[in-house]
Formats: C-alpha cells, structure tokens, sequence
C-alpha cells in the first residue's frame, strides 16, 4: 500500500519521541528533593562539546539561486583598486559570467502526483534550494532538510555509548529546551505545593508563624523557582497536565520579539541523553552495536517542494527542470521521462493537480474526501448540526439516509467542475491564485513560505526563518471586479463562494495572528475575465505565461484588532 | 537553527496593547483603595486556578465578592440640579430640551438654525437643543434624562406623560421604519459602547446616503515636481556606465523564463526582472476630474465620526477632522467584504499616509487609508482597524542592509553581495 505522505505536515517520526516522552512522569510526583532548591542554570557559553554555530549570514547570504558580480569597490585613494575595477569591468565584457553558473542545466526534480508536489532529491540541490531563499521543506524534517544530519548525531552517539554531544539538527535542540522547560515547571509546581502546604501547617496551628518565616528564608527567600536564562523561549501555560498538546508548539515570550536573530543552533547543551525514550534509545543502541563499522546511511528525506514554489524556480527563476512522469506511469518507475515541458504546460498542468478533487483516471488514489461530504464538497458544520437537528426521527438507528440538504453552503471555496481546463480559460484556478500572491511577494523580496501553521495562506519573512519571525500573515482572497464574473452564469456559481467567508472565520484568523504576534494581510486578487478557448489550438499557444500572470491585479489590507480602551489618548 | 516561528505561540498572554481590561473579570478589592489622592490603576493580583482548602485563599475570596456587592449596591441619585426634561417630536422622531445644564450637553445635540428647525423659528429657538434618537436613548437609559410625550391638552400640568425606557427604544430605534431606516440597534450599540468609553461620537456624512463626493483629502497630494531625486542622481552617474549587461541583450527573448542567464550586478536587478504582477498602489490614485458620488455598499459605509475623549479641538461649532471613522457593520447579514466594497469604503475615508522615514513594518502595518469597522453580532461589538496596506510601495530589495555599503564608493561594491550586518 502505498504511504501517504501529506505535504507541509511535520514528521511522524518527530511527533511519537515527543508522545514517549511524555510518558515520563507527570508533575504530580515531586522531584526527588534536591539540596539545591533552583534548578540548575544551564550555562550555554562555555559548553565544551557542542559544535560551532552556524552563521547564518555567511550561509544565507544570497536571497535567491542565482549568483551576481557585482564591481569591486572603487577607493579614490587607493589607485590598485582603480585597476582591480578596470580589470574586472573587462573581464566581464568579453568573458561574461553567467547568473546561472550553479545550476547550469536546472536543478534536478520530479513532480509527484500522489503527494502533489515535486520532488527534490540531489543533495547539492536540496542544499542549493533551501540556503538560497528558503524554498521547500525536509519531508522528514521541521522545515530544512536535516534528517540525514539527526541520524548520523544519533548513530555517533549510540556508538559513543550514549556520550555527550553537541546537536545542531533543530529538532534535537527543541526536545533539548522543552525538556529543560518541563523540569523547570516540575520545580515550579513542586514550590508551589510547599508553600500551600506550609499556609495549611499554619492555619492548622501546626506550624508557627516564625517557623514559616524561617523556612522561607531557608528555600532562599524565593517563592518560585526562576526559569532558565532562555531568552528565546518561555511558556507559561498552566500548571494543569496539558502537556501534549502545549508541547508540540514551543511558545516564546514577548520581549523575545526584540531579538532578531535566533541562535537556537548554537545553544545546544549536552543533556540529550535522557531526551530518547527509554525503549527507543535502547532498540537504536542495539542495532549500531552489532555493526561495528560505520555504515553509510542512505538519505531517505527529500525536498518538498510545494508547485507554486517549483513553478516559481522553474519558471520566474529557471534554476529548476522538472521532470514530469507520464501520465501512464506510477511514480516509482523511471524508465521513459517526458522531455522537459514549457511553462505554460506546465503552469496548466500545476492547475489541474490543484483543482481536481478527483484523481486522474489511471494511476493510484490518494486522497480521500473528507467524511461529511455530499460528492466531494465538505460541508460547513453548522449546516450538518442544522441537519441533524432538524431531521425526523429515525425508527433504525442504523438506516443511513440522514438527508444533508444539498444547497449547504461549502466549507472551502469549491473548486472548478471536474474536467480540468486550460489555465487561461479558468483564470479562478486556486493553484494560480496562490502563485499570483507567491510571485508578487517574491518579487518585492520577501521570503514567502507556507503559513498553514499559524492558519493563514503564506507567511511573509523579511530575510528568512532563521533570522526573525515572520511578520504577517498573508489570507489570499479571491475578487472578482470584472463584469463576467457578475453577469453570467459560471461567474455567479464561481462567487458564490464569497458567502463561505464569514465574520467568525476572520475573527479567527485575526486572534490567531495576534496571538503570535503577527499582522494579518488579506491579499485581495483580482480575476481576470477567462479567455475564450475558441480557437485554442492557435490562441492557446500565442498567450505565454507572462501575459496569462500579468492579467492579475493584487490589493493588500492589513487587519489590526482595534481596542476602545487603548486608543483614548 | 529552527523554523523560528515553532516559538513564537506565547501562552504568557496577549501583549499589553491586545489587553482589553473590559473583558476581564474585575477585582473589585481594588476599588476600595482608589482614594481621590493618589488615582493610579492598580495592578492585578495573582490568579489562583484551583482551591487550596486554605483559609487564606477563602478569605480572599470572600473580601473580593464582598467588595463587588459594596461596589454594585452603590446607590445612584440624581441631583435636583442636574435634573433635565426633554420633549418628544414624533415628526422628526428627536427629542428636545431647554438649556440643559450638565457636562454631557457640551459634545452632544445642536441648536437648528431656524429654517431647519422643526417647531419654526420662535423666540425660544435658541435655547432649543435638538438631541438625535442615539442621543436620547443614550441619556434615557443613562438616567440624566427625562422625556416626555408631547403634551395634550388634557394633561395636568404642560407636561406629557413620562416616556420610559421601553418605551424610548421602541419609539427611537423600532419606529426608525417610518422615519429614514437609519437608527438600528448595531449602530446603537456601538454609540452607546463608544460614549460610555468617553469618546465624542457624531453622525457621519454617509449616515444613510452614500455621502458626498470625495474631496481632494482622500487622495495623495499631487508631485510637486515631475522628476524626483532617485531617477537621475548626479553622484551616481558615473555608475551607469558599469552597470553591466543585462541578459536579455545578450540572448533573444524567450519565453521560457523570467530572469534569463545573463550578468546581474546585484540582486535588486534580479528582483527588477521579477515584477511582473500588477498592484494596487495607494499613492497612484488621484481626484478625479469630476465629483462622482461614491459607490459604496449600503452595508459599508463610514457612519460615526469619533473624537477622542481628551480632544481639546473640539467644539460643537466646529468639529474639526475627526480622530477615527468608524464604520457600522452587521454581522449576520454580511460576510467578509468584497474587493469593491472595501475599496468604495476605502475611497471615501481621507489620505493618512505614515511617515516618509519611519521603518518598514511600521509602515505597512499603519497604511495609507483607514477605517475602522465595528461588526456587531447581536449585540457584541468588535472593533478592527483596517488599513490599505502598500506593499507593492516598500520594495525590500531596496533597502540597504545596515553594516555595509555605507561609503559612496563601495556603495556599489559592497551592494551586490549578502554579507555580515543586521538585515532588516
């Protein structure tokens, strides 16, 4: 059977060692007690064996694949550099260097209909693609490609016996501090309860009052334990044993806000040990025991790249060339290639993988439908409660024929009718609405990337993840200005999904965002009227991409929750 | 290194600017402690989450609650001076009042000049305050107040029946139907929210008509010149001689890809080549050459203007611009706006444009335009700020990277390549 692998999704593997470690005690068992009442500071300077950090500005320092060469610096005072700049002028007029040197024929990959996505596998490319701008994501990974990096940090500590190590891969510095973070916690509750305790010696008549004074000033005075000096992350979730669900996402302080720069890998402390469940950890070191040399691990982690980004590289950029399997074909099997496509087939290709909610008729079927759906269209909850609500008594509970009233309004903006069509003639494709939005942020130089963690359409970085927060969180909603989309009658079933957005839905966005700390951005785009496909033999092949892309308009509106109380002065 | 955004979900709380202390559960103890001396808001106490079975803990709770019953069993009187009488007009559905005395008077009604006014120009039109159905509603329930029906002739005294609470929301809001369809109970709830808070609150224009035509306020200021400094510096000329071949000049066009193979000088170029989609820039719109009424949607339109309750510019004579525009929306009968009806909105609300030199995200997050919509569901009200963002004006490429380029001369040098410095 073959695995199903939902783009953008964090690894399995990553969410079963974050279950198993909860399984560790919960923070109603006390600690056993410690001489030391604070928990101990984890100096991060002066950590022998963790690796050297990274610099990210070295490591990031050009924003897209393509090199540039750009003219020495001319000193008036310096004569040598006059020369060195005349020099590099000439050379540069008759031997030109090209913007493409790094990938001359394209970055190698495949597109992949079962997972929607293309595929990435050459290491240079994978590391060309993810240091040069930020596009794609490690299948097995968070967000780079490091799974190959974790398995080798686990294979050379499984072999050292289980020594110390410095881990770089950002999923083990995570588990590191959320480990430390739920220790400090465990203190924190554990200071708690004493002096609950104490407050009910007292009150019992047990307990004098000098005597509590005295044990306060014994614990050092101190009514809770401080945390640890992270200062790029702190929860505060309550003391209640909420633990898996607030230990998935790793909250961060407010004044953490001010400090740009993240230097997560470079503060690995060494405690890792403890971090693997004990069965795990056990099953891992029973295996590497047995083979003694170190075997080459094969890098079974691709890049995912989703198709607005690979049509961006492949078509705005033009460092990538996909290679597309025949329809006839299963992924796996390599033998014919097509030969490399031109964009608008492939920027009509891209739209008919997004807009079929029905796969294809050969190959394998992927995806299922949601399971409230009346033939393919989820349905909104409110309208199926309505339903049930309202439906007549039912004598056999086990009769299926609860009737979901058809004109429900759809959960999502529904795609087009089932038989894919050529891009320019279905200008309301969500594949192209996405890449408007994707190009037009690129293109003033914004890191763009997925924004399905925090609930929005895309995420808006200023120089990358590694650097700062993203800053806004970007909903891209569809407009039709023009006057087919009001006056006929396609145009009015394709606005009917306007409806579907309500006030509650961006009330949510608009909390979430703020939550974390980010501006949400409606990104309006206007639809252009579709082409007629009279004559698309001929008028298919004269509109190229460029005109299809240009037709587009984008609107930007910044969403911001307004306070009464606050803006009186 | 991580995907930094894994962080950032703070269970600490909302930021102190998201804090909105009327939807908190107030501590009453603290109300006890405000002496007319020292009136600073007290700080917050400490949440407990689960019962201790601590005396401490019950004790607390009961000086709390006992505090809250004090505050709420406070008896509310009114003085016999600041008593005030109004009259019911069932034409024109406002009420009026003679010389009414009290601080809330001096930001709300008017005195009608007398062709407007209703009951003719007499000799007591002067001191004749009109009060608009929020106005009334709004003092009625606040108890300042007192209306009265129109007197009959055989009532007692000159006076009209006493016209109660119930009374008043069926006249000033139910009978709206007969009069203009203006006055709901969402445009209530917002006026009466908004005045408890202290702001000013009048009508807008665009009450219930789509208003006037945009005036030269809500579009940017003309160029005062036709070329601008950035097209053609005179320090830098010498720089277009080494800019380099574009690869377009050196391959024939195809149309395979955007940014063809060629030599680039820095990224910017790159990015140049990029551009391709259209964007809507707030600063490319300009007044129209003849005043067209605007077009916008009877469900978004700007219907208050507010200003802050320290405002020391205003005056009932003279308004002044207004501080915010508030914009009534109801909530179950509309859905998140179109293109077109956030743009007619927008249209109709004047340029603000942020400052020229402030920083990037400052800049976007303020906007050109704004408007605030007030989306009422049922009677709960939510305020969002929302401003026509300029993206497209805010090119990142642009901007120079502090640490390098600094020199004139290695400006160009150091531009091309990333390197150390703080990027922003």
């Amino acid at each position: 059977m073959q695995e199903i692998i939902l783009p953008n999704t964090g690894a399995p593997g990553e969410l079963s060692t974050q279950r198993a470690a909860e399984t560790l005690p919960k923070e109603e068992t006390l600690l056993p007690p410690t001489d030391d009442v604070k928990p101990k500071r984890q100096s991060r300077n002066n950590n022998n064996n963790r690796k050297k950090a990274r610099n990210f500005n070295q490591i990031h320092s050009k924003p897209l694949p393509l090199e540039t060469y750009p003219l020495p610096a001319f000193h008036p005072s310096n004569p040598i550099s006059l020369l060195r700049l005349c020099y590099t002028f000439l050379l540069h007029t008759f031997y030109p260097p090209s913007s493409h040197i790094l990938s001359v024929d394209g970055y190698p990959a495949h597109f992949s209909l079962s997972t929607r996505s293309v595929h990435v596998t050459d290491p240079a490319a994978v590391k060309a693609l993810w240091e040069m701008g930020f596009f794609g994501k490690g299948s097995l990974s968070r967000s780079e490609p490091t799974w190959l990096e974790r398995e080798r940090e686990l294979q050379r500590q499984a072999r050292a016996g289980g020594g110390k190590g410095g881990f770089t891969a950002a999923e083990a510095v995570t588990r590191q501090r959320r480990e430390e973070r739920r220790l400090f916690k465990l203190e924190r509750a554990r200071v708690e309860r004493e002096g609950i305790e104490r407050q009910r010696a007292v009150e019992r008549g047990e307990l004098g009052v000098e005597e509590v004074l005295q044990g306060d000033e014994g614990a050092g005075g101190q009514s809770l334990p401080t945390p640890p000096p992270d200062n790029l992350e702190h929860e505060s979730k309550g003391d209640r044993g909420e633990a898996v669900d607030s230990e998935l996402l790793d909250p961060l302080l407010a004044q953490a806000e001010s400090m740009p720069l993240l230097s997560s890998a470079s503060t690995g402390p060494p405690n890792n040990t403890t971090l693997l469940s004990p069965d795990k950890a056990a099953a891992r070191v029973s295996i590497h025991e047995l083979e003694q040399a170190a075997p080459d691990i094969k890098n079974q982690e691709h890049l995912q790249l989703t198709l607005v980004e690979a049509f961006f590289l492949s078509y705005a950029l033009g460092v990538l060339d996909i290679t597309v399997p025949p329809p006839d074909q299963t992924d796996t099997q390599t033998t014919k290639t097509v030969p490399h496509l031109p964009p608008l087939d492939l920027l009509n290709l891209f739209a008919k993988t997004s807009a079929t909610t029905k796969t294809p008729p050969t190959g394998p079927s992927p995806l299922e439908p949601p399971t409230i759906a009346i033939n393919s269209h989820p349905l909104h909850a409110r309208a199926v409660s309505h339903a049930i609500a309202t439906a007549p008594l039912l004598r056999d509970p086990t009769s299926t024929t609860l009737k979901v009233p058809f004109t429900a309004a759809p959960l999502t903006p529904q795609p087009e009718a089932l038989v894919p069509q050529p891009a320019f003639t279905n200008p309301n494709n969500p594949f192209l609405l996405s890449y408007i939005t994707y190009h037009h942020f690129r293109s003033l130089g914004w890191v763009i990337r997925p924004g399905a963690k925090f609930g929005v359409d895309y995420l808006l970085y200023n120089r990358g993840p590694v650097f700062s927060h993203a800053e806004f969180g970007v909903l891209v909603i569809p407009a039709y200005t023009d006057t087919y989309w009001s006056s006929t009658a396609e145009g009015r079933k394709a606005r009917e999904a306007e409806r579907g957005r309500d006030w509650w839905w961006l009330h949510c966005a608009n909390r979430v965002q703020s939550a974390v700390h980010k501006t949400l951005v409606l990104c309006y785009v206007d639809v252009p009227a579709p082409l007629s496909g009279d004559d698309d033999s001929d008028g298919g092949k004269e509109w190229d991409v460029k005109a299809l892309l240009s037709r587009y308009k984008v609107r930007e509106f910044v969403v911001k929750r307004w306070l009464v109380n606050r803006s009186r002065d | 290194m991580a995907d930094a955004d894994e962080h950032v979900i703070p269970r600490s709380g909302p930021l102190p600017e998201d804090i909105d202390l009327s939807e908190e559960t107030q501590d009453f103890r603290f109300l006890a402690a405000i002496s007319n001396e020292d009136a600073k808001i007290p700080k917050r106490g400490e949440k407990d989450f689960e019962p201790h079975a601590t005396a401490l803990q019950s004790n607390t709770l009961a000086a709390s609650r006992q505090a809250m019953h004090n505050a709420l069993s406070f008896q509310r009187v009114h003085q016999p001076k600041g008593y005030t009488t109004a009259t019911y007009h069932p034409e024109s559905n406002m009420a009026y009042a003679y010389n009414p005395k009290g601080p809330l008077f001096a930001r709300m009604g008017q005195v009608l000049p007398g062709k407007d006014d209703p009951l003719g120009d007499d000799e007591l039109r002067g001191n004749r305050l009109w009060l608009l159905p929020e106005e009334v509603l709004y003092l009625v329930e606040r108890g300042t107040l007192d209306v009265r029906w129109p007197a009959d002739d055989e009532d007692e005294d000159d006076r009209g029946l006493p016209m109660s609470v119930q009374g008043a929301y069926a006249m000033f809001i139910g009978d709206e139907e007969s009069h203009n369809h203006a006055l709901t109970f969402e445009r209530y709830s917002v006026y009466s929210g908004l005045k408890r808070m202290g702001y000013t609150v009048q009508r807008a224009p665009s009450w219930d008509t789509p208003g006037p035509p945009s005036g030269s306020e809500c579009y940017p200021p003309l160029p005062q010149r036709t070329w601008q400094p950035g097209l053609f510096n005179i320090g830098h000329w010498w720089k277009t001689w080494f800019a380099g071949i574009p690869g377009d000049l050196a391959k024939e066009h195809s149309s395979d890809q955007l940014v063809q193979p060629g030599l680039y000088r820095s990224y910017a170029d790159i990015y140049r080549r990029l551009a391709l989609i259209d964007y809507y820039d707030p600063m490319a719109r300009h007044l129209p050459s003849e005043a067209e009424t605007p077009s916008t949607d009877a469900g978004f339109r700007v219907t208050y203007h507010i200003w802050k309750p320290g405002s020391q510019t205003f005056k009932k004579s003279a308004p002044g611009i207004p501080d915010f525009r508030i914009a009534v929306v109801d909530g179950r009968a509309t859905s998140v706006p179109t293109l077109e009806q956030l743009g007619a909105l927008m249209d109709t609300v004047p340029y603000a444009p942020p400052k020229e030199d402030g920083q990037l995200y400052q800049k976007v997050r303020h906007g050109y335009k704004n408007v605030i919509l007030a989306i009422v569901d049922q009677g709960v009200v939510s305020y969002l700020r929302i401003g026509d963002a300029g993206f497209g004006r805010e090119k990142l490429y642009e901007r120079k990277v502090r640490g390098f380029g600094g020199k004139r001369g290695g400006g160009r040098g150091g531009g091309g390549r990333g390197g150390r410095g703080r990027g922003r």
